[in-house]
């Protein structure tokens, strides 16, 4: 096959490569911005050799999900593509958040890591699992928590396309399918390689999201050879009467982190977390309010990465994440406000539904790029929205426990169809006029709804594309794959023609 | 060996859902319940005026419409099913009772609400859902028992009026267990060195005890267990290894048979549709109500992978390893539904660790509900038997 030459916008980029020679002209004021923000972009992830540069050099050497770090702002300038004005600012306050947060997640592993030597750090460490928010650390202060999952092979696969099959490929040669969901079975290629940092003082393990995620747990729990409590949040989660069950669950692993470090659990620190993560939610509800808007100018991956992390990075434990949510809140309200249109190439406003791509978190930012579509909802975002109470320890509780019940992916595919047809609705309420439906082959939740998803979109006149993808594997489905099924879909479908050609048909498909 | 007097009878039950016993059932007024997973107890669906069904879906060749809805990515067994039930074949069905287990199966059943089936034909018709726990702690025993009574026993009363009083239900339990000892009985035939009953039969009989009206099914099942009183197996036994097959949904007895014509003898059956467990006889203890016994029998007994407590994860183990004592068994088959999640799992763990952590020779297999390449199969069966043989041969033991 002949190799496909870039042209035009993709100039700047090596041929097969998402590495671009030089950095993307937005104007003079954007470019200024642009760099300012990588600057400090790069600051932060230097951050992480800086705090103990001899640990953070053995886990470079050791770790093999480490070393994609070294590519985080390749993934920035990737995900950032599409902004310009306010977005662009809007969208660096977003990935700057995102950066430092897995920074300090990093030199927390990093510093309680006991294959680089005991430490003091370590025993105070409650690791979640999957999915599921740390928010009940914020009732002991005197700990930190661990949440296993997105540094793995989410984020690190963010980082390099290639680096979650590395982990695949050995579950894989284990035995396991790999028709088996790639988010559940990569941490399981990371636990039998010995990739798991060695650490903890327990482990809180997760039922989150579904089937193959009740079933990796047993295989992390081995390997991480620390005491552990057992997930078991209830999945019809809209039945009331599940509450007792959730709630005696939540109490539980309480006492059991009181067990296994020997501290108490603090009330009054937890309900000042609660009040942070109250303030968070309330922030992301005000920003959906605007998000209604023609003019709203959040750029939609720096937006899905957040509100999905916010989960995993704060959950009410990270005063800087409401402090960026004030400020983005701020600048929307003046784009609204003020009618400042930053995505004048939209032709459409479309909602996303399903998991994307860990290889390819921008497909958005194509979309926008290519087509003027731009995301303006996503499904997956919609999800541990509730508020919890500030006061009251039995509400609390089960607050938490519908934290757990509601994490992303688990809101809509569990406890009952409807969940996942609510797609509907938020179609409706943020004004779109189309859905991208990420179609990760392995989940079977969305994938065993597929007819009923199209019936109502054919029935109702929406136009839908279902693209697939594997989740973590780029050879699966490559990312130029993605592209042309949603190109096939614009141009027989949508009758449309692109606003970008040398955007349609590109190779990316090496390196990062 | 001569024939079992049913076997052909039992065959033929097996060729529809809507079978003579079910129809006669239907004909004397009871109402049929459908069901799936072990997490909804049997015994809840066979109190007075109801019989239980549980989802099988044969002649189902093509399960195109189904395909449609949930993707060819998803287990066939749960398409299977929703494939019949488009095409009307549980139309007889006057509730459904379903658990959020395995989410494939429970998309399945959901697609009888979302398309409104059975519903034409029986407007009282309903799919109720129950919220299974993960754990065996007390608090979800009794979340279990709670969700049992609302989801099961509470609609069965308001939409029917049957009886679920506690009276009630320990005269079902009696029913049950009666059903229990026979079939268990049956099976432990299989514990002989030269059992009269091979698997397949025995596969026969827990599938018709499954699939029929209990009262209806009951004298051919005690009429078979005379029977095997005094059939004369052959002079030397047929089989060359003994098996346990465990695993996830496994309602074809040919799959049995298969494996059975390849030499190995499946002893025991530890897989959905099996009846180890499933055919305990349950027992209240004192102080306890008929439901806090039921909660706690079909909690305790169960062998799901879905269970994730580290008692339940490594029980399960366990189990395989005192089932191959007890039945005398030289290895162990874990099959897998293609696509599902927890025994793609569980299988794989128990390749890992079976032979090395408990002793027991594993094989794995990946299936299909309806399966094609059966010459594929029979070749990795064979290889197993002579595995199994070799080291038999090893150890210094007789064949067969
Ligand atoms: S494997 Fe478990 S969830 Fe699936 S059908 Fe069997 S008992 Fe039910
Ligand atoms: S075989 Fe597996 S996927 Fe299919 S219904 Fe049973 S548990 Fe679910």
């Amino acid at each position: 096959m002949a190799e496909k030459k870039n042209f035009g916008s993709r100039k700047r980029f090596y041929n097969g490569y998402e590495l671009a020679r030089y950095r993307k002209w937005k104007g003079f004021k954007d470019s200024w911005v642009d760099f300012k923000e990588w600057l400090k972009e790069k600051k932060i992830s230097g951050e992480l050799l800086k705090a103990d540069p001899v640990r953070a050099f053995k886990a470079l050497t050791y770790y093999h999900w480490m070393a994609p770090y070294l590519g985080s702002g390749s993934m920035v300038d990737r995900t950032i593509d599409d902004a310009h004005g306010e977005a662009l600012l809007i969208a660096h306050k977003y990935m700057q958040f995102l950066l430092k947060s897995n920074v300090e997640a990093l030199i927390k592993i990093l510093k309680s890591d006991e294959r680089f030597g005991e430490n003091e750090y370590s025993k105070k460490t409650v690791i979640f699992e999957q999915d599921a928010s740390p928010i009940l650390i914020g009732g002991f202060p005197n700990l930190q928590n661990a949440v296993e999952e997105p540094y793995f092979h989410i984020l690190a696969t963010a980082n390099d396309q290639h680096a979650g099959h590395y982990f695949t490929d050995i579950i894989d040669s284990y035995g396991l399918p790999s028709d088996s969901c790639r988010n559940s079975s990569a941490i399981c290629g990371v636990a039998i390689d010995d990739q798991l940092p060695y650490y903890g003082a327990c482990l809180i393990t997760s039922n989150a999201p579904c089937d193959s995620s009740v079933m990796n747990s047993s295989i992390v729990e081995r390997r991480l050879k620390v005491p552990s409590i057992q997930g078991c949040t209830p999945m019809r989660w809209k039945d009331e009467d599940t509450r007792e069950y959730a709630v005696a669950h939540v109490k539980e692993v309480i006492k059991f982190i009181e067990d296994c470090t020997g501290e108490t659990f603090d009330w009054d620190a937890f309900f000042e977390t609660v009040r942070q993560y109250n303030e968070e939610t309330r922030i992301q509800h005000e920003l959906w309010e605007l998000a209604k808007s023609p003019y709203y100018p959040v750029p939609s991956v720096p937006n899905l990465l957040y509100r999905s992390f916010q989960l995993s990075f704060s959950s009410g434990l990270n005063k800087e994440c409401a402090k960026i949510g004030r400020e983005m809140l701020e600048i929307c309200e003046k784009c609204v406000r003020e009618k400042i249109n930053v995505r004048p190439k939209t032709r459409y406003r479309t909602l996303v539904c399903g998991a994307p791509s860990s290889y390819y978190m921008h497909f958005s930012t194509w979309m926008y790029e290519c087509w003027g579509v731009n995301t303006v909802a996503v499904l997956n975002n919609m999800s541990h929205h509730e508020f919890i109470s500030e006061d009251d320890k039995e509400e609390a509780l089960w607050g938490v426990a519908q934290l757990w019940e509601q994490a992303i992916m688990r809101r809509h595919l569990v406890g009952g169809y409807e969940n996942l047809l609510e797609m509907f609705e938020e179609y409706e309420r943020f004004n779109c006029d189309m859905i991208v439906f990420y179609d990760d082959i392995t989940c079977k939740g969305s994938k065993s709804m597929t007819g009923m998803i199209q019936d109502i979109a054919n029935e109702r006149n929406i136009p839908l594309v279902w693209i697939s993808h594997d989740l973590i594997d780029p050879r699966a489905i490559p990312r130029n794959e993605m592209r042309k099924q949603f190109n096939d879909f614009m141009f027989s479908v949508m009758n449309e023609k692109p606003l970008d050609e040398s955007l349609l048909d590109f190779d990316d498909s090496k390196g990062w | 060996m001569r024939d079992l007097r049913y076997r052909v009878y039992f065959e033929n039950l097996l060729e529809e859902v809507k079978n003579e016993l079910v129809d006669k059932a239907l004909e004397d007024g009871k109402l049929a319940l459908g069901y799936s997973c072990y997490y909804i107890p049997e015994v809840l669906m066979n109190l007075d005026g109801c019989f239980s069904v549980r989802l099988r879906a044969p002649g189902v060749a093509d399960t195109a419409i189904a395909t449609y809805y949930m993707s060819e990515k998803t287990c066939m067994y749960s398409r299977s099913i929703l494939e019949l039930a488009i095409e009307g074949g549980y139309n007889f069905f006057s509730a459904l009772l379903s658990t959020e287990t395995c989410g494939m199966m429970h998309r399945s059943h959901e697609h009888f609400e979302m398309l409104d089936l059975v519903k034409e034909q029986n407007e009282k018709f309903f799919v109720s859902h129950v919220d299974a726990p993960f754990v065996t702690k007390d608090y979800a025993v009794k979340h279990y028992e709670k969700q049992l009574k609302k989801h099961v026993l509470d609609r069965l009363n308001e939409v029917y009026g049957v009886d679920v009083s506690d009276e009630a239900l320990r005269k079902a339990i009696e029913k049950h267990n009666e059903l229990c000892r026979i079939v268990t009985e049956i099976g432990n035939y299989r514990k002989l060195s030269n059992p009269p009953l091979t698997g397949y039969e025995f596969h026969l009989i827990e599938l018709v005890s499954e699939c029929c009206p209990h009262d209806l099914i009951m004298p051919y099942l005690k009429e078979t267990l005379e029977e095997l009183k005094t059939r004369v197996a052959d002079k030397d036994p047929w089989y060359r290894v003994r098996v346990v097959l465990a695993g996830g949904e496994n309602d074809d007895p040919d799959f049995t048979k298969l494996i059975e014509d390849s030499g190995a003898f499946v002893v025991a059956d530890r897989y959905c549709f099996g009846s180890l467990p499933g055919r305990e006889e349950i027992e209240i203890r004192d102080g306890e109500t008929a439901l806090n016994a039921i909660a706690r029998h079909y909690i305790d007994t169960n062998e799901c992978p879905r269970f994730m407590n580290p008692e339940k994860v490594h029980g399960r183990k366990q189990y395989l390893k005192k089932l191959a004592e007890d039945y005398n068994a030289d290895g162990l088959i874990v099959q897998q539904m293609k696509f599902c999640e927890y025994w793609e799992y569980e299988r794989m763990y128990c390749q890992q660790v079976m032979e090395s952590d408990y002793g027991l020779p594993c094989m794995g297999i990946e299936k299909e509900y309806i399966n094609t390449s059966t010459g594929q199969l029979r070749t990795r069966f064979q290889a197993f038997v002579e595995a199994l043989e070799l080291k038999k041969t090893e150890r210094g033991e007789q064949h067969g």
